[in-house]
C-alpha cells in the first residue's frame, strides 16, 4: 500500500528528515509542509537527498501556500518538486492508502 | 477481518521523560487494543531508550513502559518491534533491552508502513 | 471520502492547527466528509487561543476560525479531556467553559471527549491524518 509521508520541520536539527527518507518505499509520496518546504530549495543538500529519493520512483510535493507565506517563490525550488495547493493536498491524501506525519 | 477493522502501527520515537507524551501514547495504544484492533508498536530513534533494562535495585516494572509490557498478555498487541539501527546508533544491543523485542532492519520499517493503514508517530 | 483529523501541536508554537484548518476547508470544498477533528497532546490548547486580531488576519497565514467551521459545517471538534486536564485546563463542562474568560472561542465550539471517539473515527474513516507539532 503506497503511503504519503508528511514532513513539517526543516531538515536541520531533526531526525525526522532522515528517518522519513529511509522509511519511504517505492511508490510512496512525500509532501513537505510548513517549515519543511525549506528542504526543497535549490542548492541545498537536503534538496539533493530528496531528489535521490525521487529518482527511486517516489514523488515529491511541496505545499505552495507554505512557500508563499515564507516569501519564497516557486522558482527557488530545486528541480523535481511539484507544487500543490490545499486542494492538491486533499487529493494526495485520497490518492495514497495511508499517511504518516513524521513531525 | 471485518470491514471496519484496521491495522494500527504506533511508532514511538521519544525518549522516556518527554513530559506527558509517554502516558498519552500509552493511552492511545491501549484504547486501540481495547477495540480489538490489530496493533503493532515499533520503537525507533530515541524511543528505543524506553526499553533499556534497568540495573541494580530497579526492576522492569519501574520502566514507564512496564505496564504495557505486562499488559501485553491481556491486550492483543500483535508485536513489539525495535529498530536495530536506532539501537546501534545509541551504543545499545538487544541484550540491553528489558524484553526480547524483535529487531527490525530499516528496510523492514518500509514494509511495515505498507502493511498498516493507521500510522501514528508518537 | 470520510476523513478523521488529529491535531497535536500547541497553537502558539506550532502551525499544526493552522495547516489542519486550511486542509479541512479544502476537503469540505471538495465535498469530502470530516467525521472528527480530535485535539490531542498540546493540541488541546487550541480552545484557549484568543480571537485573532485584524493585524494577524492580514498576515500571510490567518489563524483558524474554528467557530465558523462548526456553525457552517457542523463539524465535530473534540478536545481530549484527559490531555486537557493534564495541562491544567478545566474540564469542558458548560459551567467551567463559561468561567474561562480567557477563552475567546464561543462556548460550544469544542466538546470534551476521549480516545474512544478517536478510535471510533479511525475505524469509520477512509483516511486518517495527523497534523504534528
Amino acid at each position: 500500500m503506497p503511503v504519503l509521508h508528511l514532513l513539517n520541520h526543516t531538515p536541520r536539527g531533526s531526525e525526522s528528515f532522515a528517518r522519513c527518507l529511509e522509511s519511504m518505499a517505492e511508490g510512496d509520496g512525500l509532501l513537505l509542509i510548513e517549515d519543511a518546504v525549506y528542504a526543497a530549495l535549490s542548492g541545498t543538500p537536503s534538496a539533493g537527498e530528496l531528489r535521490a529519493v525521487a529518482a527511486a520512483r517516489n514523488r515529491c510535493f511541496v505545499l505552495k501556500s507554505d512557500l508563499e507565506s515564507r516569501a519564497l517563490s516557486v522558482r527557488r525550488l530545486a528541480e523535481g518538486f511539484e507544487c500543490v495547493d490545499f486542494a492538491g493536498f486533499v487529493d494526495l491524501v485520497a490518492k495514497y492508502d495511508a499517511s504518516i506525519s513524521w513531525g | 477481518m471485518s470491514a471496519s477493522s484496521r491495522r494500527f502501527l504506533f511508532l514511538v520515537r521519544h525518549s522516556p521523560l518527554a513530559g506527558a507524551r509517554f502516558r498519552e501514547t500509552l493511552d492511545m495504544i491501549f484504547t486501540v487494543a481495547a477495540f480489538d484492533q490489530w496493533v503493532t508498536v515499533l520503537f525507533l530513534d530515541d524511543g528505543v531508550f524506553q526499553l533499556v533494562a534497568p540495573l541494580g535495585e530497579h526492576s522492569a516494572s519501574d520502566l514507564l513502559w512496564g505496564p504495557m509490557l505486562k499488559a501485553m498478555d491481556f491486550y492483543d498487541i500483535h508485536e513489539i518491534l525495535v529498530d536495530e539501527q536506532s539501537l546501534r546508533l545509541r551504543g545499545l544491543t538487544a541484550s540491553d533491552l528489558v524484553i526480547g523485542a524483535a529487531l527490525v532492519a530499516p528496510e523492514h520499517v518500509r514494509t511495515l508502513l505498507g502493511q498498516h493503514d493507521r500510522l501514528v508517530v508518537c | 471520502m470520510k476523513l478523521a483529523i488529529q491535531i497535536n501541536g500547541h497553537p502558539a508554537s506550532s502551525m499544526a492547527a493552522t495547516t489542519a484548518y486550511q486542509f479541512i476547508k479544502a476537503a469540505l470544498r471538495k465535498d469530502h466528509q470530516v467525521i472528527l477533528v480530535f485535539f490531542y497532546y498540546d493540541g488541546v490548547f487550541s480552545r484557549l487561543v484568543p480571537a485573532h486580531t485584524e493585524a494577524e488576519t492580514a498576515a500571510a497565514v490567518a489563524p483558524p476560525d474554528w467557530a465558523a467551521l462548526v456553525s457552517e459545517h457542523g463539524l465535530d471538534l473534540v478536545i481530549c479531556s484527559a490531555a486537557a486536564e493534564r495541562r491544567g485546563l478545566a474540564a469542558l463542562s458548560p459551567a467551567a467553559a463559561s468561567d474561562l474568560m480567557r477563552t475567546a472561542t464561543p462556548v460550544g465550539t469544542f466538546r470534551a471527549g476521549g480516545l474512544g471517539q478517536w478510535v471510533d473515527a479511525c475505524l469509520r474513516c477512509d483516511r486518517f491524518i495527523v497534523f504534528a507539532s
